[in-house]
């Protein structure tokens, strides 16, 4: 199934328990090593569509495939398991364990997947957290065995960031990841996270309100455009 | 492992809680051992009190109630072994040796015992310990009184210390044997058994206390005797409250116990000191264990007060479980992490309650031990104190179990993300 895509969602609609259809996507696909854009207004059902990808939701109906595996086809603890070794995610802010060092927080997706442990081949994870750090434009050493609370907003993105990439996912998902930072930050961010995920051929769904970002990606997709439920 | 490390980093991030919550967890479990080691100290003491003596006889009453009569001194006899029979058993050809003991008088709230050299040399007290003099000498002189550790330190008294004895068992007498003085020639050294508070005197000296007495009182003014023309008097005592006896051989002492308890001249009772103490400790016994069950309880209010703190705790995480999901933590990874929190907080508190209560038995060593009659000995932890400990922290994992469930439940429906 290697070369199924990354994300294929088909005839999927998604309702809140009494509410109304809040969700209706015909088709919606991510090739593999694909960056696509997904904007939208607050509100218009971005997160619960992060939500279905996930796993962590369940639609009312179509299918979720990822890697040409249907997430509803497998029971909850798989689907966990599933999120974990192939999905990487950076959210607007708080991303990080207060209480643990940067390169903890980096580390951590390993000690929950074996498949993403078992990718770092012959590297140690004190090794690719460090390169993923520096790769981020993290490079100052200290930074590494800091608290995270020392760190700026920014930073913490960083780290995020190479935290949602250590162990080769195949799909990242960015929820507005760059919402908190200035203008500058925003585009250092972008370029490098956009150089990292080209060199791991990561797939990248970016979502975000800030259509200024898009042209940095292969596609664009307007999430009011493909909701048929608006 | 990992999430032991990550429960514990955890924790160090909500030091302040946590401390409390060990600190109440160490302290219930200090109590629980503590409770335990004066139990155990208590009733070894009491095992203690008496050994090496195969058989008391007294006059016919409780076994019980001997029991406390002659080795812890309380209560009264109502009647006394005649001195004929008690000549006759301890001249017995398996009879090895015979304590005499006489009760009735007091001293200042402390029991008169009347008794002979044999006491000094055959009582045997703590697996075979004999008693000795802090000071002076066993009486040999008609007045004179050997008193023990405690009556000498409560009263000051020193050997050649004059004292007073009083008639009767209550605390406070109106009747004095003021006529005849005694003069305490020694001192025992401190054994944590009744011994410490009794003043102990010759048979004949109670003689010739009650020499002038009739009936219960005391002669009229003119016809009392003085110490010098009691001397003279034949002091052979009527009878005497009881005697320990120690026998030749151990196994020969069912059959002298027999033959004493079916004794046709007198009514006789015989018990063997070790049965009746274990009797009297499983009535005692009973108080004592309501101690362990209050004791329990606590250690089972602090887990309680544990699982509270946790629970109260779970709504400010939910964004740290969120984050725990987002990079792949499962929802049984969540649960593993609550129950490993409470196992380690429960660890640190029974580590911390075990050196609290070690230590404070340590501080107060010599206290119990002069004051109570009681010595606590500090001994590396016994495999009963380590089940103790092991079984709070199985019972912490236990209630730990019902915020993990809360917070397993709260990660399922909060999803991956949580927004201010």
């Amino acid at each position: 199934m290697a070369d199924a895509p990354a994300i294929e969602l088909s005839q999927l609609t998604f309702a809140w328990p009494g509410g109304r259809v809040l969700l209706s996507i015909d088709r919606l696909v991510l090739a593999r090593g694909e960056r696509v854009f997904l904007s939208g207004p607050s509100g218009s059902g971005k997160s619960t569509l992060l939500g279905l990808i996930g796993g962590v939701l369940r639609p009312h109906s179509g299918s979720v495939r990822l890697l040409g595996t249907s997430l509803l086809a497998l029971p909850p603890g798989r689907v966990d398991r599933f999120r974990g070794d192939h999905i990487g995610f950076v959210f607007q802010s708080f991303n990080l364990l207060p209480y643990l060092s940067v390169m903890a927080n980096v580390m951590l997706p390993l000690q929950f997947s074996t498949v993403r442990r078992e990718r770092l081949a012959q590297a140690r994870p004190e090794e690719e957290a460090s390169r993923l750090i520096h790769a981020l434009g993290l490079a100052d050493r200290d930074i590494q065995e800091r608290p995270v609370h020392q760190l700026s907003i920014g930073q913490q993105q960083r780290v995020a960031a190479a935290r949602a990439l250590i162990g080769q996912p195949e799909v990242l998902i960015a929820d507005e990841p760059t919402s908190s930072l200035d203008a500058d930050a925003r585009g250092d961010f972008l370029r490098l996270l956009m150089t990292e995920c080209a060199r791991s051929g990561t797939s990248v769904l970016f979502v975000s309100h800030d259509c200024a970002l898009s042209d940095r990606f292969d596609r664009s997709v307007a999430l009011h455009e493909i909701n048929r439920a608006t | 492992m990992w999430l032991l490390r990550l429960a514990f980093h955890s924790l160090l991030n909500r030091l302040s809680t946590a401390l409390l919550t060990v600190s109440t967890i160490a302290i219930s479990v200090a109590l629980l051992l503590g409770v335990h080691m004066v139990r155990n100290a208590a009733r070894e003491s009491f095992e203690n009190t008496l050994s090496g003596t195969d058989l008391i006889v007294g006059a016919r009453t409780g076994s019980i109630d001997l029991l406390l009569l002659s080795v812890f001194r309380i209560g009264n006899a109502d009647a006394n072994v005649s001195w004929k029979t008690y000549q006759k058993i301890s001249h017995h050809p398996d009879v090895a040796w015979t304590i005499p003991i006489s009760l009735g008088d007091m001293h200042r709230g402390f029991r008169v015992l009347g008794t002979n050299g044999d006491y000094f040399l055959h009582y045997r007290y703590n697996a075979g310990r004999s008693l000795t003099f802090a000071k002076g000498h066993a009486f040999s002189d008609l007045f004179d009184a050997v008193v023990g550790a405690d009556v000498a330190r409560a009263m000051h008294y020193d050997v050649s210390t004059q004292i007073t004895l009083s008639h009767g068992t209550g605390e406070v007498s109106f009747v004095d044997h003021a006529d005849k003085p005694f003069r305490i020639v020694g001192i025992l050294a401190p054994t944590g058994t009744p011994v410490d508070r009794t003043v102990h005197v010759s048979l004949e000296a109670i003689s010739a206390m009650h020499a002038d007495w009739q009936g219960g009182t005391q002669a009229p003014r003119k016809f009392r005797l003085t110490p010098d023309e009691v001397r003279t008097r034949d002091l052979t005592p009527d009878g005497v409250t009881a005697f320990f006896v120690g026998m030749r051989s151990k196994v020969m002492a069912f059959t002298m116990q027999r033959a004493i308890n079916a004794y046709r001249e007198e009514p006789l009772l015989a018990i063997l000191p070790g049965v009746t103490l274990t009797q009297l400790w499983n009535l005692v016994g009973v108080a004592d264990a309501a101690l362990v069950i209050v004791s329990a309880c606590v250690v089972v209010a602090g887990l309680l007060g544990m699982m509270t703190s946790i629970l109260a705790g779970l709504n400010e995480r939910r964004r740290e479980m969120a984050i725990l999901r987002a990079v792949g933590a499962r929802a049984h990874h969540v649960f593993s992490l609550l129950v490993a929190e409470s196992g380690l907080l429960a660890l640190a508190g029974t580590i911390g309650g075990a050196g609290l209560c070690y230590g404070l038995v340590a501080l107060m060593r010599k206290f119990p031990g002069e004051r109570l009659g009681i010595h606590i000995a500090i001994r590396p932890p016994g495999a009963q104190d380590i089940e103790i400990l092991i079984a709070v922290i199985a019972a912490a994992l236990l209630v730990g179990m019902i915020p993990a469930l809360r917070a397993y439940r709260n990660t399922l429906s909060d999803g991956l993300q949580l927004r201010t």
